[in-house]
């Protein structure tokens, strides 16, 4: 029983013991804050890659793509029903994107998809900005521009597919403060034409007071990532300055299916913004314009074309995305669908041009993770690299422990010696001191895993509040760690053996000093000056 | 003696190594009956201290052997002379040896703590506790409960370190130069306290270096050049020295 008591009482009334906590304390928060954010980062790569792309993709190795992609999604559907679900051709090349009202141009990484398909397969989605307020208002379809107006009493009128839509997602809004910040600012009249918009909180309308009508031409839709057009602001939200339809433009370089570029001058595409796409990888939201596949299929000249022969070619894409059945191992799909590719190519190869068969022979079957290895790969270093460089700074904490526990040990002879005059045991006063060790493991893990979490939980917040102060402090820069915002995700497993290896490190800083502690001579003890 | 509490034959302990080395006991044969009160006097440096400790079991000699009613001590294990030093034997230091982070009746419980397991100690620490406090009552010390070692005076803290010899009923206190950190007043009570101990039928062995001190014994025993011899009429010299003795006061 002694052995409990006296570790108790040492722990609150030995000022030294509380340098061991303090000690395990930095340390266990350290190692959390370093975790969490590593493997944060980690896991949101994984999850967003996951969330962006299709489980598989039949790739082509160049920019004008492969033919006989309806051909052999079909195909894969008959030969292969357990394994695919759907399939979605797309296209992405380069682009020039242009707000020609600002004379804003920037490279663009342009993905021509099938939205209703393209939702389909991924969390694309869950990342639109106006579709979340105004659910099936975002389309990629020819469209003219909304324009909100005021009604007699001067209150705001939207268009009554934007008001209906906005009603439906009232109705499914279980968070009543979302829909209270919504509608918490009132029209500031702007006028319109697009660039000077009515603004709510979350949402930018182009506004007439004389509205709400349809303000043409009818252009395409395009979905641009939200860090390409838009800026955050103080608070994190991004500035939408720019309402909804305006007008936006893609510069866009044809190929022939040799890869030749087709010697016209680049194609002027129109277009209207329609929604904004945020998918948190900074990567991807500051490059990608999002276009509908069969308009950029022709305008890319990569619909079918008329050869010098007088036949048609073969229109081509630069992807065909391939959703699995569910519970279909990946690896396995993969092999398999990749043999069918094969098998295909092969079928075809007499009916096939030499440019369609090179074009063929490269695409090739890709995982989703197979997409991101390299970006995957290198933050999985980085996290191994990070755990190599804790465990020194842990072996050190050992080593400090130790130093403690010796002084500890040094200081308290005189009461071992005491503690044995009395009856205790060698066994029983090392593993008081074991046990003394264990306790200060134990007292830090729980503060440092106290404060590692609260830091890592408000991590954000304390990223912009230092921004705040100065700009220059802002540490996290979205450009180079792929992310706007750094993770801020605690796991219990984490905690648990983050606290569990503290304890075990903390006792084995203490095992040296325990033993000699226990092995000291009741009477040289009890002598020791 | 016939079948003695205690007995200690050809103990020798020496210090150091080859020219340096120190003999301080060179065979000391001693023995003491169940409640007696053994006094060992000697001058300082004589190793009576070492002796002490040696019967205590804190120390092992170089040499003989140390028998408590009849059982080796010294060349007992380990387990068991810790039981031997938390069960048969109450030590006193000259110096109390308190633990400072303790309370007064904390450190009286120490040696129950270290006798019960930490359930054990669940079951028995209200009894414990009241022994200890009755101890204590016993010592005068029953308003000083809560108060640490630093908060005592050095006769306080001797008398707390004499109920921490107690607490298991010790068949034998060793007593080391308990009035040696004292002053005569303060001395006098913790000598009254011993006696009132041994009259109640407690089995003390004391070094001291002080004659008028070990006169309070029923024996003493005079260590010299490492040997103890018997010394004196002790009924006489303890009735001479009776005034030394005070009563203690609550």
């Amino acid at each position: 029983m002694y052995k409990w008591f006296l570790v108790s009482k040492y722990l609150r009334t030995k000022l030294v013991a509380l340098f061991g906590i303090a000690a395990v304390t930095l340390c266990v928060a350290m190692v959390l804050v370093v975790t969490s954010v590593m493997g944060g980062f980690l896991d949101t790569i994984r999850s967003r890659s996951r969330g962006l792309h299709s489980e598989l993709v039949l790739e082509s190795g160049s920019m004008q793509g492969f033919p006989y992609y309806d051909e052999f999604a079909k195909k894969l559907k008959q030969a292969l029903p357990d394994v695919v679900r759907v399939t979605s051709p797309a296209i992405h090349t380069a682009g020039i994107f242009r707000v020609p009202a600002l004379q804003y141009t920037k490279l663009a990484k342009v993905l021509g998809i099938r939205i209703d398909e393209y939702v389909q397969f991924n969390d694309f989605k869950k990342g639109l900005h106006y579709e979340h307020y105004y659910p099936g208002t975002t389309t990629l379809a020819q469209q003219e521009m909304l324009v909100a107006g005021l009604d007699n009493k001067g209150n705001l009128q939207l268009p009554r597919e934007w008001a209906d839509a906005n009603a439906k997602w009232r109705a499914s809004e279980t968070d009543k403060k979302t829909i209270a910040d919504f509608d918490a600012h009132p029209p500031d009249g702007a006028p319109y034409p697009d660039i000077r918009p009515f603004r709510r909180t979350e949402s930018v309308f182009a506004f007439d007071p004389d509205g709400p009508f349809e303000a043409g031409p009818k252009r395409f839709g395009a979905i641009v990532g939200t860090d390409l057009l838009f800026d955050r602001d103080q608070d994190g939200k991004f500035d939408r300055y720019i309402a909804r339809g305006a007008s936006v433009a893609l510069s866009l370089l044809p190929l022939s299916a040799s890869g030749n570029p087709l010697g016209e001058p680049p194609v002027l595409l129109p277009l209207r913004y329609v929604d904004d796409s945020h998918s948190g990888i900074y990567e991807i939201d500051s490059m990608s314009v999002y276009v509908d596949v069969d308009m950029l299929q022709h305008h890319l000249a990569m619909d079918p074309q008329e050869l010098e022969d007088g036949s048609m070619s073969k229109p081509r894409v630069s992807q065909l995305l391939i959703a699995l059945q569910p519970g279909v191992n990946l690896d396995d799909a993969k092999k398999r669908v990749q043999s069918a590719w094969i098998d295909f190519c092969a079928d075809m190869a007499d009916q096939v041009t030499e440019n369609d068969a090179k074009n063929m022979h490269r695409a090739e079957v890709a995982t989703w993770e197979d997409m991101q290895r390299g970006l995957i790969n290198a933050v999985e270093k980085e996290k191994y690299l990070m755990l190599i460089i804790l465990a020194i700074v842990c072996l050190v904490a050992i080593v400090l422990l130790g130093l403690i526990f010796y002084m500890i040990v040094e200081k308290k002879t005189r009461d071992i010696g005491v503690l044995k005059a009395v009856g205790a045991r060698s066994r029983g006063i090392a593993s008081m001191f074991i046990g003394y060790a264990a306790a200060v493991g134990f007292v830090g893990s729980i503060l440092g895993n106290t404060i590692g979490a609260i830091f890592v939980r408000h991590i954000n917040e304390f990223q912009d509040f230092l921004a705040r102060l100065n700009p220059q402090l802002r540490v996290w820069s979205p450009d180079v760690y792929s992310f706007d915002r750094i993770p801020d995700v605690v796991k219990t497993n984490d905690i648990a053996w983050i606290t569990t290896v503290a304890i075990l490190a903390s006792i084995a800083g203490s095992l040296i000093p325990a033993l000699v502690a226990g092995r000291v001579w009741p009477v040289r003890a009890l002598r020791y000056e | 003696m016939n079948n003695p509490l205690l007995r200690a034959k050809g103990i020798h302990k020496s210090y150091g190594t080859g020219a340096a080395e120190v003999k301080v006991l060179r065979g000391v044969a001693l023995e003491a009956a169940a409640g007696e009160f053994l006094a060992v006097t000697g001058p300082s440096g004589c190793g009576k201290s070492t002796l002490l400790h040696i019967l205590g079991a804190l120390d092992l000699p170089d040499q003989g052997e140390l028998e408590f009613r009849g059982e080796p001590v010294s060349s007992a294990n380990r387990t068991w002379q810790a039981s031997y030093r938390n069960l048969q034997v109450g030590f006193v230091f000259q110096f109390y040896h308190l633990l400072p982070e303790l309370s007064v009746l904390e450190n009286v419980l120490i040696p129950r703590m270290v006798l019960h397991s930490y359930w054990g100690w669940r079951r028995n620490a209200r009894q414990c506790r009241d022994e200890a406090v009755k101890l204590l009552e016993r010592m005068g010390l029953q308003h000083r409960l809560r108060h640490r070692p630093r908060e005592l005076s050095g006769g306080e803290q001797q008398r707390t370190a004499i109920a921490r010899a107690l607490i298991n009923k010790p068949d034998l206190l060793l007593a080391d130069e308990p009035t040696g950190n004292l002053d005569e007043v303060t001395g006098g009570t913790v000598l009254g306290l011993l006696g009132e101990l041994n009259r109640a039928g407690q089995t003390i062995i004391m070094v001291t270096h002080d004659a008028k001190v070990a006169a309070l014994a029923h024996r003493r025993v005079h260590l010299s050049e490492g040997v103890v011899r018997e010394k004196g009429n002790p009924v006489a010299e303890r009735d001479a020295a009776r005034p030394l003795m005070t009563e203690v006061r609550s």
